[in-house]
């Protein structure tokens, strides 16, 4: 018997092509990839429960669409990607149903800020929780770059393969970010 | 949990000290067992992530999360059932409401029917308020300027009508009468000659040899 785990993605993709290898090869790209991309997606809405609704969806779309999938291009890319649309559309999806102004940033604050809040162990005085009020405080595209960037450590290189913005854009985007994060925890 | 040197440094060269005083983990809370369970499952998977390009950041396996237990274990096995779920209910999409017999048969003949009866007919269209605001603007600038060049025209028609009443002989005594207001250049210029060496040359035609002789003397030229 295969073990799955132990299979590249290339091996995996090409798995998925046999009809009686299909659910394996799927179920053995899920686990391989469901937690780096539940944090990703949970650091932008930071609800359990919206987070996996997304990661359904990403996965959903991933069954429905691998078959078209080139297999030169990165898988991890590509799922990214995927991740990172879904998540953008749900942000906005959400904030329209909040009558949030997608382009109103102080009302996305409040949003946030209230998300926290409602976060299990929330402690506005511990600095983990001031740095994720802080994030929060960006526009989501310029949230999604610091993330990318500060947690996932993820090369500029990568992210603009996943972001399809040049990289010289994304470097001042983080650095944008950066200061704009460090600015607000010197004010609280 | 440390964070690599590249990351460090690119925030200290920018000056933002602050944030790396900030532990780089997600401070949800975490539930029972979590840990153990995550640990396992990169544990397990250590092996096959060295063969992918992608590595595990490092501040994932140190995230705290407040993710139910066995939210991982059971989550590919979910995915798989909803996708074979959804599956059966694009088989059995099936409309519960009747269509009367024939219908979609005669359905492009009806279309093509009515289409031919109202080619004439103006289909009303919903047009939204900013298009609408758009268009008069449009029709109006056009209403305008086409009004305008009417008037411009109008009037030089009517000049041309008023002018043609008058007779060559009424003509000639106006300008007997005003000669001073004619200098030559207003009177050939007023002539209608192809370029202005014709003109030149026609001038030149109508001046007598005893004048081009006197005004040759008067100059000193001769």
């Amino acid at each position: 018997m295969a073990d799955w785990a132990q299979l590249d993605d290339k091996a995996l993709l090409a798995a998925f092509g046999i009809e009686h290898t299909k659910e394996k090869a799927f179920e053995a790209l899920i686990k391989r990839y469901q937690e780096r991309l539940y944090w990703h997606v949970r650091r932008m809405v930071v609800h359990h429960e919206d987070t996996n609704d997304i990661l359904q969806n990403v996965f959903i779309k991933v069954w429905r669409n691998l078959a078209e999938f080139r297999a030169e291009a990165n898988f991890y890319t590509w799922l990214y990607r995927i991740g990172t649309n879904e998540t953008l559309t749900y942000i906005e999806k959400q904030k329209r149903n909040s009558s949030i102004s997608i382009s109103d940033n102080d009302e996305g604050e409040n949003m946030y800020a209230n998300k926290l809040k409602a976060e299990q162990g929330y402690d506005a005085n511990k600095i983990e929780w001031k740095l994720q009020q802080a994030i929060h405080t960006l526009p989501e595209k310029q949230k999604l770059v610091f993330n990318l960037r500060y947690y996932d450590e993820m090369p500029y290189e990568k992210m603009s393969e996943i972001l399809g913005t040049s990289e010289g854009a994304l470097k001042a985007s983080y650095h944008h970010a950066a200061k704009k994060v460090e600015a607000f925890l010197k004010d609280h | 949990m440390k964070r690599s040197d590249n990351i460090r440094n690119e925030l200290q060269a920018l000056g933002l000290e602050r944030i790396l005083q900030h532990p780089n983990e997600m401070p949800y809370t975490v539930p029972n067992g979590y840990f153990e369970s995550l640990y396992q499952n990169i544990d397990g998977n250590i092996n096959a992530e060295k063969m992918t390009n992608a590595e595990i950041p490092k501040s994932l396996t140190s995230s705290i999360g407040n993710v139910p237990d066995g939210y991982f274990e059971g989550f590919a096995k979910q995915i798989l059932s909803k996708i074979k779920t959804e599956d059966t209910i694009i088989w059995t999409k099936e409309m519960p409401f009747d269509v009367p017999v024939g219908y979609f048969e005669g359905l492009a003949k009806s279309i093509l029917a009515s289409v031919e009866k109202n080619t004439t007919k103006s289909l009303p269209t919903r047009i939204p308020l900013y298009r609408t605001i758009q268009l008069a603007a449009s029709l109006a600038l056009v209403f305008f300027v086409g009004l305008g060049i009417f008037q411009a025209n109008d009037h030089q028609l009517s000049l041309q009508k008023n002018f043609a009443t008058i007779s060559d002989a009424e003509i000639a005594q106006y300008i007997n009468e005003n000669l001073d207001d004619f200098d030559t250049d207003l009177v050939l210029n007023g002539l209608s000659f192809k370029n202005t060496k014709e003109k030149k040359a026609s001038a030149l035609n109508n001046i007598s040899d005893e004048d081009i002789n006197q005004f040759l003397i008067e100059d000193g030229m001769n």
